[in-house]
């Protein structure tokens, strides 16, 4: 979920949600209460609602304006150093010089993904790219468009990316691992993000929307070199 | 009304003028204040031209903590509530606890801001649609915040009874100086522009299309197609004419008379109830009709409604039909539902108060039964005054104003 506000930022969401001008000394003080500051029970309404939807105010958060926004600011979450961690894998039956090349290949990535209309490669400086990844139109019809550096090891089967325009992320920091197994090769993809307090949908929603894509396009993947890995000579 | 009740002051939020002024200074020069709206586009829902108040930061009028829980529409009647105080010289301090109450008409409420949230329900969903929006679409928020910021404890309400509520409303204020209030504020204001709000107006079927500004809203004309809407309104101060003499405050216009009727939806049929409701405040004001020396009209803007309408005065009137000067200088900024009335009733009270009626904008060419004031103010020595009203669903409303006697020596 969200970070914690501080007593300033808390002051800002009051001052916006509300009209009244609140100080980060008026928030900070246990003794003033929300009727103190002329909000009244709609205002306050106001103001829970805005931190229960980004900030991780619980949904049962009983304050009313007899309560304090000092009161209101303890009942966040504490701050986590890595609010949104996705860990997806799959075994992929070809051999691993096929599966590198394959997946490390970003031009051919809109042939590979499902999800990316275009890769426009930005600069190449041997192992490492940068590149603009642009989707298909979602559901709701937008194109998501953003720029990501990435680093390929050959020598450890190892992938770090990021991106450099985050969007609607805090951040976003991806880990690419190749492991050989009986079963074929092990690649699982690891990433960790945080959303910014504005972003369209907070941190588990991202943590679903991206677990659900990662076994959309993990699958697609492993079907895809499963295909090439028998026609190939 | 057996003890008098008289306007001592008025505020006006209209697309030719914020404040009373600027909007009488307006009417008398038969300024036009039609234009394609800044605020949003209109054309994809049939209107071309709107009646906008243009030059209106809600900023300068209501506080912080208050604006963001109103719509522009309370914006707008919480402005001319304050513009009425002033000019009335009234302090609601200085009256008695519970001797003063506000009454508005309105239309559309808060259709503005209801907007705002309902698209928030639609693209984030429920958990993202303000608390204020269970305050802010009221058709009593207008009512409710100035009797909350003047702290006004007298008999207070809203009515919402289409356009001819913004007359039925005045009567329902002296009704409670009747009843004991000693000062009232009255009117009504609207803001009735948003995608949603005008979907809601299309269905009348009496907007005007066009995009010329001279030819866009042209009642009792051949050229009649349909009226401009428009936003704004007023508020008024009325008190009984006891208190108001005993503060040294001046009473403008004497609010004497008021008649309503119902015909429903068939504009043909208008003509007897706006005759009949005529001949009702005539009857309460004690006049007769041929003491009307001006009728504010309703000008509606569509054939079968100004047929009727002069009907109406031809039954009225009789022979003098084509002698008493009428006028609706809303032409020059449009119809602003309830309230369009309110600020014809300021209009009149002006008109009582200054000797001059002010022109019909943009009309030249009208049809001869009536002697519609044209291109220039027309200066005519007004003791009683007749403003007519009709809802776009059935009301027919008039109120008669007159002007006061001096005051006896005692």
């Amino acid at each position: 979920m969200g970070t914690t506000l501080t007593a300033g930022d808390l002051a800002a969401l009051i001052s916006r949600c509300t009209g009244v001008t609140v100080t980060d000394e008026q928030v900070g003080d246990a003794g003033v209460t929300f009727t103190d500051l002329g909000i009244d029970s709609l205002g306050v309404l106001g103001v829970v609602a805005e931190l229960q939807r980004g900030h991780g105010a619980p949904a049962d958060a009983d304050i009313c304006p007899e309560h304090s926004p000092r009161e209101l600011l303890a009942l966040l979450p504490p701050p986590r150093d890595v609010p949104g961690h996705t860990d997806n894998e799959i075994t992929i039956a070809a051999p691993l010089d096929l599966v590198w090349s394959t997946t490390n290949d970003v031009e051919g990535w809109p042939r590979l993904f499902s999800e990316y209309a275009s890769v426009e490669v930005l600069e190449r400086d041997g192992d490492r790219v940068v590149m603009r990844l642009t989707t298909h139109p979602d559901d709701q019809g937008r194109v998501w468009s953003w720029v990501s550096e990435r680093v390929a090891d050959p020598a450890t089967r190892t992938v770090t990316a990021r991106r450099l325009e985050t969007g609607p992320f805090e951040h976003m920091r991806l880990r690419w691992t190749y492991h050989e197994t009986a079963e074929g090769v092990r690649l699982r993809w690891v990433q960790d993000f945080a959303m910014k307090p504005d972003a369209p949908v907070d941190d588990a929603a991202m943590t679903r929307r991206i677990n659900h894509n990662s076994g959309v396009q993990l699958a697609r993947i492993k079907q895809l070199v499963e295909e090439r890995a028998c026609t190939a000579p | 009304m057996s003890r008098a009740a008289v306007v001592t002051g008025s505020g006006v939020v209209a697309p030719t003028g914020i404040g009373v002024d600027a909007f009488w200074s307006a009417a008398v020069d038969g300024r036009s204040a039609l234009r394609p709206s800044v605020r949003f586009d209109s054309d994809p829902y049939g209107v071309a031209l709107v009646g906008e108040v243009a030059d209106f930061e809600a900023a300068d009028w209501v506080e912080p903590r208050i604006a963001v829980q109103t719509d522009r529409f309370t914006h707008f009647a919480l402005a001319a509530a304050s513009m009425a105080l002033r000019d009335a010289g009234l302090d609601p301090a200085t009256v008695p606890p519970f001797g003063i109450g506000v009454m508005t008409a309105s239309y559309s409420g808060g259709v503005e801001f209801g907007q705002r949230e309902i698209e928030r329900l639609w693209r984030d969903g429920p958990t993202h649609v303000g608390p204020y929006q269970s305050i802010a679409w009221f058709y009593a928020a207008g009512s409710g915040q100035i009797s909350i910021g003047h702290g006004l404890r007298g008999p207070s309400g809203v009515l919402v009874a289409d356009e001819a509520g913004g007359l039925d409303v005045v009567a329902a204020a002296v009704d409670e100086l009747r009843r004991g209030a000693l000062a009232m504020l009255v009117g009504g204001a609207e803001a009735p522009f948003s995608p949603f709000a005008l979907c809601c107006q299309r269905g009348h079927g009496l907007l005007s299309a066009s995009a010329e500004p001279t030819a866009a809203y042209l009642p009792h004309t051949d050229a009649a197609a349909g009226f401009v809407p428009a936003e704004g309104g007023a508020m008024l101060v009325v008190e009984r004419e006891d208190v108001a003499r005993r503060h040294g405050r001046r009473g403008l216009a004497v609010v004497a008379g008021h008649g309503a009727t119902f015909t429903g939806t068939d504009l043909v049929r208008s003509a007897e109830g706006l005759c009949r409701a005529a001949r009702a405040a005539l009857a309460e004001a004690g006049a007769r009709p041929e003491d009307v020396d001006v009728v504010f009209l309703d000008a509606l803007a569509d054939r079968r409604g100004d047929d009727a309408e002069a009907r109406a005065l031809r039954e009225l009137l009789g022979v003098r039909a084509g002698r008493v000067p009428v006028t609706a200088p809303k032409t020059g900024y449009g119809r602003c539902y309830a309230g369009a009335a309110p600020l014809d009733v300021v209009a009149a009270v002006l008109a009582i108060d200054r000797g001059v009626v002010p022109p019909t904008p943009n009309v030249d060419r009208h049809r001869p039964e009536l002697d519609l004031v044209t291109r220039r103010a027309r200066e005519v020595d007004v003791r009683t005054a007749l403003v007519l009203a009709r809802g776009l669903t059935g009301g027919n409303s008039a109120l008669v104003l007159r002007r006061p006697e001096p005051a006896r020596q005692e």
